[in-house]
C-alpha cells in the first residue's frame, strides 16, 4: 500500500513522463496522415490538445514534488526537447504547447515539505488520464486496424502503431496500479522484457527511417536491433536469481542504445543526418532511453 | 545518324516510358510532401497533368508504329499498373488519369506501319515539348532536394530518393536532346550499365527501408540485392569493352532476380499481404524499370 506522499509523487512523476509521450504519438500520426484523411488527423490534433491540457495540470502541481532522480534522468525532458518542437512545428505546421516544456525544465526539485490533501485531487486527475488514454488507444488502435487492411496509409510503420498502442497500454497499466495504491509489483524482469522490446523497435524504425547514404547508422541501428532481440531472448528465459546479471548487461546495452540517440538528435537538428526521422521523434525516443537506463539503475543499486 | 523509322519508333519508345516514369514521380513527390508545403504540390500537381498529356498524346501517335519487342517488355504498362493506380488513387486522393493505362494496354504493332514524314515532324515536335517539360520537372526536383538537404523542409521521401528521380530525368533529358540530333540515346553501353544498375540497386535500398521491421524476409532479400548490385557496379566501372559481353550477362541475371522480386512485391502490396509504407504503384513503377532494363541488356547480347 502506497503512502500519500510516495502515490502522489509517482502520480505525478508518471504522469510528467507519459503524458508528453502520449501527446507525442499524437503529434507523430498527426503529422504522417495523408490529407485525404483530414478527419483523423483532426482526431489526432484533438487528443494531443486535450493531453496537453492535463500535462499542464500535472506540471502545475509538480512544483517541489519530483525526485531529484526523475528531474535528473532526461526523462521528462533533454536539452534538446525544445529545438527539437520549434523545429516540428515549423516544419510541420503543428501546435505544440512549448510552455510545457519550459515549465518542466524549471521544475523545482523535492523539498521534503509536508503535502497537504493533494491525494483527492491526484485521484481525480488520473481518473481524467485513464479516461483520455482509453480513448487514445481506441484511436491508435483504430488508425492501426485501418493500416492493416490497406484502408489506410500513412508514412509509420505498421509496427510503429503496434508499438505505440503497447507504450499506452503499458501507462494505462501503471496507472491502475497506483490508483489502487498498489507498490511497485518489483517484477523487474517482465519490465526490462517491455522495455527491451521498446529498444529493439526503436533501431529498427530508425534503420528503416535513415537515408540509405547514411550507411554506418544504418549497420549501427541494425546491429542494436539485433542485441536487443538478443537481450529480449535472455531476458524472457531468466529467472529471479538471474535479474541483476540480466539488468547490468541491459543497462550496459542500453547506454550504447543512449549514445545513438543522442548523436542522432544532435545530428538531426543540426541538418547533418538525413533521413525521415523528425528531431522530435529521435529526441522521444532519447527520454525513452533515459528512462529505462534509471529504471534499471535503480534496481541494479539494490543488487549485491 | 538515326533513319525516320528509327527517329520514330525510338521516340515513342522514350516518351512512352518515361513521360509515364515523370508523371509518377509526381505522384510520389505530392504524396510525400506535407500539406504545409501545398505550393509545391500544387506545383507537382501541374507537372504532373503536363506529363499525363504528353503520354496520352504519345499513346495516340505509337499505335501500330513501336516494336512488338516494347510492347512485350511489360515496361510501359504491366497487368499490375491499372490496379495500382486504383488503390493509389483512393489512398492519396491524387487524381490518376487511367484512360491513359487502359490506351496503353491496348497498343498494337503492326508490321506495315508507314512511318511519314508528317508522323516524324509530329514527333520532333512532340520531343521539343517534352524536353521544355523536362527542364522544368529537373528545376522543380532540385529545388525540392536542396530544401530537403538544407532542412528547410520535411518531406516523407528520402533525399536519395529525389536525387534518384532527378538523375532518371536527366537521363529522359539527354536522350531526347539526342534524339533530336538523330543520334543513338545510347553510346556507351557500360556507362548505361552503371546507370541503371545503380538506379537498380537504389530500388533495393528504398525498398529495404519502407518495409514495415516485420517482413524480415524481404528485408534481407532487398538487402542481398544492394549488396550485389554494389558488387556490380564495382565490377562495371573497372570493365573496358571486351567485358561487355560477361558484365552483360552479369547484369541481366541479377536484374532478372530483382525483377521477380519486385513483381511479388507488387502483388503483395495490391493484395494487402505486404506491410510498407509505400503504394502499389510505387511497387508497379520500379518492377517496369527493371522490365525495361531486362530487355536493353537482352537487346546488346
Amino acid at each position: 500500500m502506497l503512502k500519500d506522499k510516495d502515490y502522489i509523487g509517482l502520480s505525478l512523476e508518471l504522469n510528467l513522463f507519459f503524458g508528453r509521450i502520449m501527446k507525442e504519438h499524437l503529434i507523430f500520426m498527426a503529422i504522417s496522415m495523408p490529407i485525404i484523411n483530414s478527419k483523423y488527423i483532426l482526431e489526432a490534433d484533438t487528443l494531443k490538445e486535450s493531453f496537453e491540457k492535463l500535462l499542464e495540470e500535472v506540471l502545475s502541481l509538480s512544483k517541489g514534488l519530483i525526485s531529484k532522480e526523475a528531474l535528473e534522468s532526461n526523462e521528462l525532458v533533454t536539452k534538446y526537447t525544445l529545438d527539437a518542437e520549434k523545429q516540428v512545428e515549423d516544419l510541420f505546421g503543428i501546435c505544440i504547447n512549448k510552455k510545457l516544456t519550459e515549465f518542466t525544465h524549471n521544475l523545482p526539485g523535492e523539498k521534503g515539505e509536508p503535502i497537504y490533501n493533494l491525494e483527492g485531487y491526484v485521484y481525480d486527475l488520473n481518473d481524467r488520464i485513464f479516461n483520455l488514454l482509453m480513448e487514445v488507444i481506441e484511436f491508435k488502435e483504430k488508425v492501426h486496424q485501418e493500416v492493416l487492411n490497406c484502408k489506410l496509409a500513412t508514412f509509420l510503420y505498421p509496427e510503429m502503431l503496434e508499438h505505440i498502442i503497447e507504450e499506452a497500454k503499458f501507462y494505462l497499466k501503471l496507472l491502475v496500479s497506483i490508483q489502487e495504491r498498489a507498490e511497485d509489483d518489483k517484477d523487474i524482469l517482465s519490465k526490462e522484457i517491455f522495455w527491451n522490446h521498446v529498444m529493439k523497435d526503436h533501431a529498427l524504425f530508425t534503420r528503416g527511417l535513415l537515408d540509405p547514404s547514411e550507411e554506418d547508422l544504418i549497420k549501427a541501428a541494425h546491429e542494436l536491433a539485433k542485441t536487443f532481440e538478443e537481450l529480449l531472448e535472455k531476458t524472457k528465459e531468466a529467472d529471479k536469481d538471474k535479474a541483476c546479471e540480466v539488468s547490468r548487461e541491459n543497462l550496459k546495452a542500453t547506454e550504447k542504445v543512449k549514445d545513438f540517440n543522442s548523436t542522432a538528435t544532435k545530428g538531426i537538428l543540426s541538418c547533418e543526418i538525413k533521413g525521415l526521422v523528425n528531431p522530435l521523434l529521435a529526441d522521444h525516443l532519447l527520454r525513452e532511453t533515459n528512462r529505462y537506463i534509471r529504471l534499471l539503475k535503480d534496481f541494479i543499486k539494490t543488487c549485491k | 545518324m538515326l533513319t525516320r523509322k528509327d527517329f520514330i519508333q525510338k521516340s515513342l519508345e522514350y516518351n512512352l516510358f518515361f513521360a509515364r516514369i515523370m508523371k509518377e514521380h509526381m505522384i510520389f513527390i505530392e504524396s510525400g510532401l506535407l500539406i504545409i508545403d501545398s505550393s509545391l504540390v500544387l506545383e507537382g500537381e501541374n507537372l504532373k497533368e503536363s506529363f499525363e498529356g504528353i503520354l496520352k498524346e504519345t499513346v495516340t501517335l505509337a499505335n501500330g508504329a513501336v516494336s512488338r519487342a516494347l510492347l512485350n517488355s511489360n515496361e510501359l504498362v504491366t497487368d499490375f499498373t491499372l490496379e495500382s493506380e486504383k488503390i493509389t488513387e483512393n489512398l492519396t486522393g491524387i487524381c490518376i488519369n487511367k484512360d491513359i493505362t487502359k490506351a496503353e494496354l491496348e497498343l498494337v504493332s503492326n508490321s506495315f506501319f508507314i512511318y511519314t514524314q508528317g508522323l516524324e515532324e509530329e514527333l520532333k515536335k512532340l520531343n521539343a515539348r517534352a524536353i521544355n517539360l523536362v527542364k522544368e520537372v529537373i528545376k522543380y526536383k532540385e529545388k525540392i532536394l536542396e530544401k530537403l538537404l538544407k532542412c528547410n523542409m520535411f518531406a516523407n521521401l528520402y533525399p536519395t530518393l529525389v536525387d534518384h528521380i532527378m538523375r532518371e530525368a536527366k537521363y529522359y533529358l539527354k536522350s531526347l536532346e539526342a534524339l533530336q540530333r538523330r543520334e543513338e540515346p545510347v553510346k556507351d553501353v557500360l556507362e548505361n550499365q552503371i546507370f541503371w544498375d545503380t538506379i537498380m540497386k537504389e530500388h533495393a535500398q528504398f525498398v529495404r527501408g519502407l518495409l514495415d521491421p516485420k517482413e524480415v524476409e524481404l528485408f534481407n532479400t532487398a538487402d542481398d540485392f544492394v549488396k550485389s548490385f554494389e558488387e556490380l557496379i564495382e565490377i562495371t566501372k573497372k570493365a573496358g569493352p571486351k567485358d561487355i559481353p560477361k558484365i552483360t550477362k552479369m547484369a541481366l541475371e541479377d536484374t532478372i532476380e530483382i525483377r521477380d522480386f519486385k513483381l511479388q512485391g507488387t502483388e503483395g502490396l495490391i493484395d494487402c499481404q505486404i506491410q510498407v509504407i509505400a503504394y502499389p504503384l510505387l511497387a508497379d513503377h520500379i518492377l517496369r524499370e527493371a522490365n525495361r532494363y531486362i530487355r536493353i541488356l537482352e537487346s546488346y547480347r
